[in-house]
């Protein structure tokens, strides 16, 4: 009956990679002037379903049948011609240009004669901007904008192409409260207008103010589809979670801890993250869970002194510290394996050993010069212990797989031998076989050698596997801090996904 | 993979044959006259005066080829060592006093028997004459001059060129008594012997005529660009301009230009050098003189006097290549095609 | 040791390989190209613009680039040349030139390195400056009349034969490359070239090495500068003009990567030999100086091909 009514419907859309299906038959649909939000945890599929939607990956099974016609995989730029517009979170707005350029940069108005015509650019940006009752200087670089205002400028970008559909992947994440209210209006309008949104949020109370309907999914599966007439919070989140569904099995033991704090965080407070608290005893492994962007790798970044903090203090074995380079904090014996292996971590054109010894150079020389033998002879440890799979430790890092590079990552750290290592996203894009192995080694420093570690995981149930302690951020809070033996799985994620602690 | 090792293969081969190209016509020519060397060793019993039929050897290094002036050089020494039948090494030193240093000593490796040069800077080639001098080759130096270590200098008398120049330039105004007014001189590159020989002979002339005030412009280095502004400035700061002249024709040219868009067909202009843009001026009666200054003749004297050294003759340290006026009396005869009026 | 197919030599080699031709072709159009007084005239020749390459390589090393070098060479020449004009001793002026070319180079580092300026205006500013400088100091007119000991550095030669100059830049190669490999420093250049910010979160100094590193190029430059004046005999406000450009150049030509993280101080050895064969062979043979441009301008595209065939192997 309402069919006809749909803008927008995914039909039975499957996509897998490698190793995972990171779609399951999903059914997905959008009504004409709608608001339609897409939740679910990291990693359920959200992202990919849109990149099916907007022409970028290929779906393995099913269809997409946008405004009455099923789309065949063209690429993106088709899908923006039939007027779906994807807005990611990331804006892409050229910083160099005006507002009334980047709007219409894709197609300019010409004149006769073939050059741009200017005055139509502006005055159509300004006639969009009057539509959506947006107060904007049409003139102003996209540079000199304001997060807000940047946004609005995507949206008014996406009308300029004709879009009937927009995408809003985390519009709000960055958004003041006043900034906020606008784009709701705007979306109104926008709905007033016809054009239908799909709103994707991790700030489920903004689904209720914005939002028409709610499709949940779970492990690249679709869960439900409802109005958000007929939710609440608590509700979206046993979606999310499946939480009565699939409660794991944990182990009940305690974590025997000892009572050396090396590392405390009292009430440390940078420019991303406020007033986080911890302790890190030796010996420890503590997690830290949260949605990407919740603050976990800024809270580290100023443990590590890549950036400073601004208030309260770090203290390490009860001194307070404020180290001004990653050099500083190395020095005093911590180590840090940044999120983004391949250009964070690794130098991808030099060699394995070169990167194996990159932190702990001066541990292999001989009076001022560097001993190659022994290099070689640790590497080739390394090599072993570790099990990287590499043809030589002359072999370009560059060239060797994921988990390959990851182990060249751990293997620079064990050489340089920290206290304290932190790990940022240790089994990204890492397949099983060599995860576990990971764990094991994580495990093996922390209980064999005494050397306490802190994990930031996109993925519960490596922290849940590995973890004495699990510390869960929110928006650049801290909101709870779960104990091994009493770990709850849904209690963790609703936190995650709610900033809030029942 | 191979396939593009090979192609790069092909690229070495194609450059080394590019290479063996240029050399080939050089290095066929070189065969030669190693033969015909050897022919004259063998009667003459090596030495350097058994007469004209023998290959000599001379290096001829440029300090620049950028004017007209010193290409017409290059292409002098090229010609004329063509029809003396003398093999001539020939360099840039792209105004370089190092890259001039290596060209000669690569030259002396090479088996020059005289070296012609015409040295960047005056103090810039010591290192190099040393080496010729170890080596035991004459150096004759052109154009520009140098400190020392020269065996022979062709020169040029620049205060005579100067002074010429001014008296036909005199004259053209009515002569002593009767001249009255400013007069321009647009000047060369500060410092330089050629620019204060050219300026106190042409200002010599003038010194004792009352009716004559001489209005220096700042250093324009020679080069017409800054002559026209050099000019336009002066020209708005002066009044009863009556006579322009320039260190050289390039720069005096750039005045009469000036002069002419601002309709100022009174002025006379001069100035040295015989550039044969300036001499057709002359004949179409825009400006007034000039002297001879071509580099053909220079460079000509210059392989003559080399000659002379090889064969052993004694040559004078100071070798005059001379010089002439052009004026509306006797330009038709220096009208040409090359770049410089030549000398008869 | 283990055993090289022909094509893999050749890619190992490459260089080697291109030198080799060149030698060949020239022994074949010069009869003088071979003999061991050429061959210590081209030692003499490769001096200079070899170790202003030294330094360009280890900048070149970070990613970075200097083009200041010509300028500031020029620049230290001059003060060398006017404190030895004084009668100063020549020890002491030598060193102050050497100095003055790390102190030039010490102000571009920290304006690229710790002000964050790009490197490529930066130093061309720096080359203006330098050059400016040098004029300035004499009006633009050359010093002259130094004395012979301090034309003994630049020019002189051991046992009458040996250039001393080619075996300070001999000795600066080996010296450098051994800097390269077996210290610290050396290899973190290395690491900051290929990755920054991995360099840094790897604790490595990136600000501190970056900037000593323009010291170093600008004090090797400054000292080629310096060689370049008591080879000459004279200060020349005008010396090195362009040779920024050769240095770079042979570094390239020597297998070092512009975007960062790839060099050899050998390579760029063989790099400047390549550029100076072209020239010297040119000079033997009596070839007009327009076809050395165009030759030297082939020569560099073909040897970047060359490393591309090699880089495309390894990847």
């Amino acid at each position: 009956m309402q069919e006809t009514d749909n803008i927008l419907e995914m039909r039975g859309i499957t996509k897998a990679f490698p190793g995972v299906k990171a779609l399951d038959n999903v059914n997905f649909s959008v009504k004409r002037g709608e608001v339609h939000c897409l939740i679910g945890a990291n990693g359920a599929g959200k992202s990919t379903l849109m990149k099916v939607l907007s022409g970028a990956y290929v779906e393995d099974e099913g269809e997409v049948i946008f405004d009455g016609e099923v789309l065949k995989p063209h690429g993106t730029l088709e899908r923006k011609n039939k007027g779906i517009s994807i807005i990611y979170q990331e804006l892409s707005l050229f910083d160099e240009l005006t507002v009334g350029e980047n709007v219409f940069v894709n197609a300019y108005p010409k004149t006769p004669l073939g050059t741009v015509d200017w005055k139509k650019v502006y005055a159509d940006t300004q006639a969009l901007a009057d539509k959506l009752n947006i107060d904007i200087d049409v003139k102003a670089k996209a540079s000199d904008l304001n997060i807000g205002h940047r946004q609005l400028t995507e949206i008014m970008k996406a009308l300029a192409s004709d879009a009937k559909l927009i995408v809003m992947d985390e519009p709000s994440s960055t958004l003041s409260k006043n900034e906020f209210e606008i784009l709701k209006k705007v979306i109104e309008d926008l709905n007033a207008h016809g054009v239908s949104i799909i709103f994707i949020s991790h700030h489920l109370e903004e689904l209720f103010i914005v939002g028409h309907r709610v499709t949940v999914m779970r492990d690249g599966k679709f869960v439900v589809c409802k109005p958000t007439s007929e939710l609440d919070e608590d509700m979206l989140v046993e979606y999310m979670t499946g939480a009565k569904v699939e409660k794991r099995e944990l182990s009940k033991e305690k974590a025997h801890l000892t009572e050396e704090v090396v590392l405390e965080l009292e009430h440390m407070s940078n420019s991303k993250v406020k007033d986080i608290s911890l302790k890190l005893h030796k010996g420890e492994i503590l997690g830290m869970y949260g949605l990407v962007g919740a603050g976990r790798t800024e809270t580290i970044r100023s443990i590590f002194g890549v950036d400073p903090y601004i208030d309260g203090k770090i203290l390490l074995n009860g001194q307070q510290v404020r180290f001004k380079s990653p050099a500083e904090a190395i020095k005093n014996k911590i180590g840090m394996m940044p999120e983004s292996r391949k250009t964070q971590g690794l130098v991808l054109l030099l060699p394995v050993w070169e990167n194996i010894t990159m932190v702990a150079l001066k541990k292999f020389l001989k009076g001022k010069i560097i001993d190659y033998k022994k290099i070689d002879e640790r590497c080739n440890d390394y090599k072993e212990n570790l099990n990287i799979k590499t043809p030589s430790i002359k072999t370009l890092v560059g060239s060797l797989s994921g988990g390959n590079q990851q182990k060249v990552i751990f293997a620079k750290w064990l050489a340089q031998d920290s206290d304290i290592l932190i790990i940022d996203e240790p089994t990204q894009g890492i397949d099983v076989m060599v995860k576990s192995e990971i764990y094991k080694i994580i495990t093996r420093l922390a209980k064999e050698e005494g050397k306490s570690v802190i994990v930031i995981s996109s993925e519960l149930d490596e922290l849940l596997t590995v973890c004495d302690n699990i510390m869960v951020m929110y928006d650049g809070k801290q909101i709870m801090t779960a104990e091994k033996g009493s770990f709850e799985s849904d209690k963790i994620l609703q936190a995650s996904l709610t900033g809030r602690n029942e | 993979m191979k396939r593009k090792v090979v192609s790069m293969l092909m690229c070495v081969a194609l450059i080394g044959t590019m290479l063996m190209g240029c050399g080939s016509g050089g290095n066929e020519e070189t065969k030669d006259d190693a033969q015909t060397e050897d022919a004259g060793d063998a009667k003459d019993a090596g030495d350097s005066e058994g007469g004209d039929s023998e290959t000599y050897k001379i290096g001829f290094s440029q300090a620049t080829m950028a004017s007209p002036f010193y290409t017409t050089m290059a292409d002098t020494a090229q010609s004329y060592a063509e029809e003396l039948g003398i093999e001539l090494s020939f360099a840039d030193a792209n105004e370089d006093v190092t890259k001039q240093t290596n060209d000669i000593n690569d030259m002396i490796q090479s088996g020059i028997q005289c070296l012609i040069v015409n040295p960047v800077n005056s103090e810039g080639c010591a290192t190099a004459f040393a080496a010729c001098e170890e080596a035991g080759i004459p150096v004759v130096t052109v154009d520009r001059l140098a400190a020392g270590g020269f065996t022979a200098a062709i020169v040029r008398d620049n205060e005579e060129m100067g002074r010429m120049v001014g008296e036909c330039l005199l004259e053209e105004l009515g002569g002593a008594d009767k001249a009255s007014g400013k007069i321009l001189e647009i000047q060369g590159t500060a410092g330089d012997q050629v620019m204060m020989a050219r300026r106190d002979g042409f200002e010599s002339v003038f010194k004792d005529v009352a009716g004559i005030e001489i209005v220096q412009s700042v250093n324009c280095d020679y080069a017409r660009a800054k002559a026209v502004t050099a000019t336009q400035d002066l020209l708005q700061a002066n009044d009863g301009v009556v006579a322009i002249y320039g260190h050289n024709d390039d720069m005096a040219v750039g005045a009469a230009q000036v002069c002419a868009e601002k309709n100022l067909t009174d002025v006379k202009v001069c100035g040295v050098d015989g550039l044969m843009e300036a001499v057709k001026m002359i004949e179409s009666g825009k400006y007034v003189c000039t002297t001879m200054n071509d580099p053909a003749t220079e460079l000509r004297v210059g392989i003559d006097t080399a000659i002379k050294l090889i064969k052993g003759e004694s040559v004078e340290t100071e070798v005059d290549a001379g010089t002439g006026l052009i004026n509306k009396d006797n330009v038709a005869e220096y009208v040409g095609d090359g770049d410089f009026a030549e000398m008869k | 040791m283990k055993k090289l197919n022909a094509g893999e030599f050749l890619k190992k080699y490459n260089l080697l390989v291109l030198l080799l031709v060149f030698i060949v072709i020239s022994s074949v159009l010069s009869p003088n190209f071979l003999k061991l007084n050429n061959m210590l005239n081209m030692m003499q020749q490769c001096a200079i613009p070899g170790i202003i390459a030294i330094g360009m390589t280890i900048v070149i090393t970070l990613g970075g680039i200097d083009l200041s070098v010509g300028g500031v060479a020029a620049f230290s020449g001059m003060i060398t040349s006017i404190m030895v004009g004084n009668e100063t001793n020549s020890f002491v002026a030598v060193v102050a030139g050497i100095a003055l070319g790390g102190a030039l180079g010490l102000v571009t580092g920290v304006l690229i390195a710790k002000c964050g300026l790009p490197d490529f205006i930066t130093t061309m500013a720096m080359l203006q400056i330098a050059r400016g400088a040098s004029l300035l100091v004499t009006k633009g007119s050359p010093i002259f009349g130094l004395s012979e000991s301090f034309h003994v550095l630049g020019g002189g030669k051991v046992a009458n034969t040996i250039p001393i100059a080619g075996l300070i830049w001999i000795g600066l190669t080996v010296l450098i490359f051994l800097m390269m490999k077996y210290t610290t420093f050396g290899r973190s250049l290395y690491a900051i070239g290929g990755n920054k910010e991995a360099a840094g979160l790897s604790g490595i100094k990136v600000t501190r090495n970056y900037t000593i590193a323009y010291v170093m190029c600008a004090a090797l430059a400054g000292f080629a500068g310096v060689l370049t004046a008591s080879y000459l005999s004279t200060g020349q406000p005008t010396a090195c003009n362009g040779y920024e450009l050769d240095a770079i150049a042979a570094s390239v030509i020597g297998g070092a990567s512009l975007a960062g993280g790839i060099s050899n101080v050998v390579g760029t050895f063989g790099g400047v030999v390549l550029l100076q064969i072209i020239t010297n062979i040119f000079n033997l043979v009596g070839i007009s100086s327009f076809y050395q441009q165009i030759a030297k301008g082939a020569i560099i595209i073909i040897a970047l091909l060359l490393n591309k065939a090699v880089s495309n192997k390894k990847n």
